[in-house]
């Protein structure tokens, strides 16, 4: 070990140069993993390993922990065991700033400004706080999980700004030369092992996948489309619609008549009437939202739209307050090839031609369209999956 | 394009610049926003609210480039909104409402209530059970930290360690914690 003061006490010095371990802030967040929602259904040392580090997960993996029947009390219990530490530094602080007592400096219970936090941390450009200060924030994160948190997200340093490329100076940067100007580039003879061999190979492997499929019975040709692996949250209010939606054109209603039904707008679990703003807006940053219509879930429908950007809004009302519930953007589109494709898969009749046609709208992107036409087709467990998962993000 | 051409051009808004902007420092502003949001719907949003402030943080004139770079003052900039936005969710999501009609005392009573006060001594016993189970500087790093509310730096002179390895080392002590108390609730369930 160098005798630095940053270096990491857990780790030998690298055998050459200076010690890799010397960055200019080490992380204090947990290393923990992080972890893909299925692996904490189906691997109890994954469920383990996230309660362990309960601080480092997103809010997805908590919530799904704060549910299982097992982790969730134990989930609670970890995290009021944290609360009580941070609540003993509390007190102390408290203590310690209370008439007659003699403190060090000005304590705070008050959560620093984030400009004050940012150069507590050591952000990129941060400014040197006076030592009072320091010490006072310092002692303000032993008390707050959030400020704790937020100072930890800066013991990485930022990529830098990508400077080439944003402007068309990217073909003005001179082509690499693989040879020196003048040297003859070296004629090489044709690798026969090196490249036949791994074709042969690969191609004997393609044939081999090939034959098996082709001879293993399939029970149906269409499947329900899966669920996609997403993490993050899952919890917004505002459900669908989301992404792609087809227009409701008179090509909608000739080529697939059970989408023609007005576009259906869904909250998740609301006990109140929900009002719901409709924008329509250019799909740009700056562009300003154009109220098109405003209506409440249950008591009215939303109008029929054109082709183009939208944003709604939805609000419920708790206790007489009337909260906010979030909003969300989605586009609609016009698509006649689309219209056409599923036309034709329609009309090919098959048990299976509705599913199939819902796997192609989901495959699309349009996945508010694929649940407006999965709720026409005959009710079966796989249908009440696919209508019942979790949209993600 | 320049900082300062890219600064005026971002100013009179002109395509160009918000463009060079949004290509030229997405990697800043997504690691910056990816510290906070693991959503990318919600990272999408969160960069486009970003992007506005950052706007209007400079139609302010807050950004001075003989203080530094646009880059770093981009990244400050970022990271202070993320924060807020942050705190102002975490307000929202915890709302403290008052049935109508009911008698709102002027001043708010901060002391616990009897379930509470029980439930506090309920989990300071199972951390004190789960402390004592800890090695000797373990407990002492997490006594000298959350009991005493010391900070870092005393910790560390404390010890005769530096900050780095203090954080670690705190770290490292909360999580032996958790794991007994982890180890705990399965010696219970097993009893059961």
């Amino acid at each position: 070990m160098s005798g630095d003061p940053r270096e990491n006490p857990e780790r030998q010095a690298p055998l050459h140069g200076a010690a890799s371990d010397s960055g200019p802030a080490m992380k204090n967040t947990s290393n923990g993993p992080r972890l893909l929602p299925a692996e904490l259904q189906n691997d109890p040392k994954a469920a383990h390993d996230a309660l362990l580090h309960w601080d480092a997960q997103d809010e997805q993996i908590l919530r799904l922990l704060a549910r299982h029947p097992e982790h969730g009390g134990r989930l609670h219990t970890l995290q009021r065991a944290d609360g009580w530490l941070r609540q003993r530094a509390a007190d102390a602080i408290v203590a310690r700033n209370h008439p007659g007592a003699s403190g060090p400096g000005p304590d705070l219970l008050a959560c620093p400004t984030p400009d004050e936090l940012y150069d507590f941390a050591g952000g990129p450009g941060a400014v040197p706080l006076v030592r009072e200060r320091v010490l006072a924030i310092d002692r303000h994160l032993a008390a707050c999980q959030a400020c704790d948190g937020f100072a930890a997200t800066l013991a990485t340093a930022p990529p830098a700004a990508l400077l080439v490329g944003a402007d068309g100076s990217l073909e003005q940067l001179p082509a690499p030369r693989l040879h020196p100007r003048g040297a003859p580039a070296p004629v090489r003879r044709f690798p026969v092992r090196r490249v036949l061999v791994p074709l042969a190979a690969a191609a004997t492997l393609v044939l081999a996948v090939g034959v098996w499929r082709a001879f293993t019975p399939v029970a149906t040709r269409a499947a329900w489309p899966a669920a996609p692996v997403l993490r993050g949250e899952t919890a917004h209010a505002l459900v669908w619609p989301r992404g792609r939606v087809l227009e409701r054109s008179p090509a909608v209603e000739r080529f697939v008549p059970a989408l023609a039904a007005a576009l259906p707008f869904e909250v998740a679990a609301e006990s109140g009437p929900v009002r719901i703003q409709l924008f329509r807006t250019a799909g740009g940053a700056f562009d300003e939202p154009q109220l098109v219509a405003e209506w409440v879930d249950g008591a009215g429908s939303p109008p029929a739209l054109a082709a183009g950007h939208y944003t709604w809004k939805a609000w419920t009302k708790e206790r007489g307050l009337e909260v906010e519930l979030g909003s969300r953007d989605f586009e609609v589109l016009r698509d006649e090839a689309l219209l056409r494709e599923l036309a034709a898969i329609l009309e090919g009749g098959g048990d299976d031609a509705g599913v199939r046609a819902v796997a192609c709208l989901d495959a699309r992107g349009f996945r508010a369209d694929a649940r407006a036409l999965a709720r026409t087709l005959p009710a079966s467990p796989e249908r009440d999956a696919y209508l019942g998962r979790a949209p993600g993000r | 394009m320049e900082e300062l051409e890219l600064v005026a051009g971002l100013r009179e808004r002109r395509d160009d610049a918000v463009r060079t902007l949004l290509e030229r420092y997405r990697a800043l502003f997504f690691h910056c926003i990816g510290s906070f949001e693991a959503d990318p719907a919600a990272r999408d949003d969160l960069h486009q609210e970003v992007v506005l402030y950052v706007l209007e943080r400079l139609d302010a004139g807050s950004f001075d480039p003989e203080k530094g770079s646009f880059g770093t003052w981009l990244y400050r900039v970022t990271w202070c909104r993320c924060v807020d936005l942050k705190r102002k969710a975490g307000a929202r999501r915890t709302p403290k409402l008052t049935p109508a009609g009911d008698k709102v005392p002027e001043r708010a009573d901060l002391a616990p209530g009897p379930g509470e006060e029980a439930g506090t001594e309920e989990i300071g016993a199972i951390v004190q059970r789960g402390m004592a189970h800890l090695e000797a500087e373990d407990q002492r790093l997490l006594l000298l930290r959350y009991v005493d509310a010391r900070t870092l730096i005393e910790i560390g002179a404390e010890l005769g360690i530096s900050v780095e390895q203090t954080k670690y080392r705190l770290k490292r002590a909360a999580t032996s914690l958790r794991r007994v108390l982890l180890n705990d609730f399965a010696i219970e369930e097993a009893v059961r």
